[in-house]
């Protein structure tokens, strides 16, 4: 499993090639790469992992998963089914998407944002091996090795050498390719996909994960107008802006919405919430006392159940407001891993009680 | 290499997919049984157990598992058997609660309605066929392609032979004929219209009785605990009854529930809710003080619906007295609903 980039395609290529020595190997590769820039419901890998089994007779099938859901997870957790987590540098899978398909870097960093989560549920899980692509270009032979390993299939080294160079490997003048095409990305969506999908890839090099900003680029205006333009929040209530329909790992989260609010807001009633599942897990409320910049802080838990997108919302919330607001981005801050321990709220209570 | 053997709960299934097996093994090597109604448990058995061989046993083969056979024009057995005798022997044979044994074979009549359609099926009749038991023997090895001499062919059709359709037919009458008034209404409501599917080709409406269903708020899915007797509705607002989580063919349905209220249920209102894959419809039972109430549904099962029908009753207030009781669920298929 991995990002559907060059790097865990040619993982996966390794794999059929290991397999396909023995046998006749069939490839599964899920969700399809167009499915997940446009953000389509799926059938689950299983269901689509089951029919490939009805349909073709191969001995070996070697399966892609870039977005493993619940139920793939709940069979390798078990710890008996080993699996091989492809990580490569996020520019350069954007980079290799937006050269393959001519997609805007926005929706692909939106695509690759809701693996990223998947992903991370598999890391340290006890029959995963992680590869990263920089260890593979420094020496494919050598992972080409490890895999078959993993996978309990006997190969020499002089097979490993030959069989990294079939499957293309991706040898140090690639993964130079991969940076100058990276090089090649907008400033823009550098600065994206480096507040959106970098803190992710350090997460599993570091353990630690940072900060996560989604731009505005992300959201969408109600009245269909650019989020990198002033709106008009002159009218009744109603939304203004939302998005931008990214999941979330699990635990406890700090939002923080920077906005913008012309003096003419002075007196209106605004509000920021966050949405999960088609229910609301938090709120604040601005009324702005002058025209500037003003951070909005929510915090909320995301649990192993909240599969959707996350939405963020930003209203009107009186009638008659006035002035115009710009959105800035959203920091998102994770506070813990696990669900809240109702114990933590205990210094509150006996404070407040005078315990 | 997979290999399918659709059926009804019973014997003659069991036996068809022991001869496959055995085919299978001869055929290719190590063979395991699978037991899958969906694509999914057939990926999970791969994943667990890395076997590529098997001979896939469904006895309610879902939608989409029906649809990937279709599609790549799998070699499939289908084995039909009369759903009456195949009630009997899950209730005598088997061991069955006779709710659990119409809920199978419902379910499993359901799921192989349209048998016809799958292109690569041969299908077995168990009166019809299993008299000649060779003949299968020489249909299944055709099918996987595997030559076997007579002996071999009269070995595999001599194990696990029929008891006699008449005997069979005189034993299932029998036990018939011990069940009380109740438990044959609520077993031909259920089974009966496919029967005459099976010899008209037109679908009567089904009817589920109360004793099918289950108690609502006994944790599990599936649920576990069938209900006796009228439901009490004393507690907070909760999910009375479920189920009967029976499989349906596909297309439009029309669905009539009527209940009877007991004491203070009366002056309650109900929520019902249709569920399969998804909510299907939704209604609000509203007794006004009588103590009789009915609700009409009209729902589409879609043609890839995997789960079976469920129906959930459930009270919106907390209650402190009054019982509940499902008169019956009448269920007729539409013809397709027009804009």
């Amino acid at each position: 499993m991995g990002l559907p980039g060059r790097f865990a395609q040619w993982c996966s290529a390794a794999a059929a090639q290991l397999a396909g020595r023995s046998a006749a190997t069939a490839s599964l590769a899920w969700p399809p790469l167009d499915a997940m820039l446009t953000c389509q419901k799926l059938p689950s890998i299983l269901e689509e992992l089951g029919a490939c089994l009805v349909a073709d007779d191969a001995a070996h099938l070697v399966v892609s998963a870039y977005q493993p859901d619940d139920r793939l997870y709940e069979l390798l957790a078990g710890g008996e089914i080993p699996f091989l987590l492809a990580l490569d540098e996020p520019r350069a899978v954007v980079a290799d998407i937006a050269g393959e398909t001519g997609v805007d870097a926005t929706q692909i960093v939106r695509a690759l944002a809701n693996s990223y989560p998947c992903l991370m549920r598999h890391d340290g899980l006890a029959r995963g091996l992680v590869l990263t692509a920089e260890r593979a270009a420094a020496d494919p032979a050598a992972a080409v090795a490890a895999i078959a390993g993993h996978f309990g299939i006997a190969i020499g080294a002089p097979d490993a050498m030959a069989l990294a160079r079939r499957a293309a490997a991706p040898t140090r003048s690639l993964f130079a390719a991969a940076a100058i095409r990276a090089g090649d990305l907008p400033p823009a969506a550098v600065r994206l996909l480096d507040g959106v999908l970098s803190p992710y890839h350090r997460y599993f090099l570091s353990g630690t994960l940072d900060d996560i900003v989604w731009a505005r680029d992300l959201f969408l205006r109600s009245d269909g107008g650019s989020t990198s333009e002033p709106i008009d929040a002159t009218g009744d209530a109603r939304y203004l802006v939302y998005g931008p329909y990214i999941q979330l790992p699990p635990g406890q989260w700090t939002a923080r919405v920077v906005l913008g609010f012309s003096p003419e807001t002075v007196g209106s009633s605004f509000a920021v919430d966050v949405v999960a599942n088609g229910g609301q897990i938090a709120k604040r409320e601005i009324v702005p006392e002058r025209g500037g910049v003003y951070a909005a802080d929510m915090d909320f838990a995301v649990d192993e159940s909240g599969r959707d997108g996350l939405e963020v919302r930003v209203m009107a919330a009186g009638d008659e407001a006035r002035g115009r607001l710009a959105l800035g981005h959203v920091v998102l801050q994770r506070r813990s891993a696990g669900p809240r321990d109702p114990i933590d709220s205990a210094d509150d209570f006996e404070a407040a009680l005078a315990l | 290499m997979l290999s399918f053997v659709f059926g009804l709960p019973g014997g003659f299934a069991d036996w068809c997919e022991a001869v496959t097996l055995d085919l299978a093994r001869r055929a290719v090597g190590p063979t395991a049984l699978l037991r899958a109604d969906t694509l999914e448990q057939i990926a999970r058995h791969a994943l667990e157990t890395g076997a590529r061989q098997a001979v896939v046993s469904s006895r309610q083969p879902g939608a989409r598992l029906r649809a990937a056979v279709a599609q790549h024009r799998r070699n499939v057995i289908v084995a039909l058997d009369d759903p009456g005798p195949a009630l009997a022997d899950l209730v005598l044979r088997d061991g069955f609660e006779l709710a659990d044994a119409v809920q199978a074979v419902a379910g499993s009549c359901a799921a192989l309605i349209d048998h016809d359609a799958m292109p690569g099926a041969v299908v077995l009749h168990r009166d019809r066929d299993w008299p000649w038991a060779a003949a299968i023997v020489g249909t299944i090895a055709e099918q996987l392609q595997i030559p076997l001499s007579a002996d071999e062919i009269g070995e595999l059709a001599g194990r696990g032979a029929p008891m006699e359709a008449v005997e069979r037919q005189a034993e299932a009458a029998k036990w018939w004929n011990g069940l009380s008034a109740a438990e044959q209404a609520m077993t031909s409501g259920a089974v009966e219209p496919f029967i005459k599917h099976r010899q008209t080709g037109e679908l009567p409406p089904i009817t589920w009785g109360h004793a099918l269903f289950f108690h609502g708020d006994r944790h599990g899915d599936p649920p576990q605990e069938r209900v006796s007797g009228p439901v009490d509705i004393t507690g907070r607002a909760h999910c009375l009854l479920c189920g009967p989580d029976i499989v349906l063919p596909p297309g439009w349905w029309s669905l009539s529930l009527t209940v009877t209220l007991a004491r203070a249920a009366a002056e309650h209102e109900f929520v019902v809710e249709l569920v399969a894959d998804q909510s299907l419809g939704a209604g609000i039972i509203r007794p006004q003080q009588q103590t009789s109430a009915e609700l009409s549904i009209v729902f589409l099962l879609g043609e890839k619906t995997e789960r079976p029908l469920q129906l959930r009753i459930s009270t919106l207030r907390a209650a402190f007295d009054g019982a509940i009781t499902i008169e019956a669920v009448t269920l007729q298929r539409q013809a397709p609903a027009t804009a």
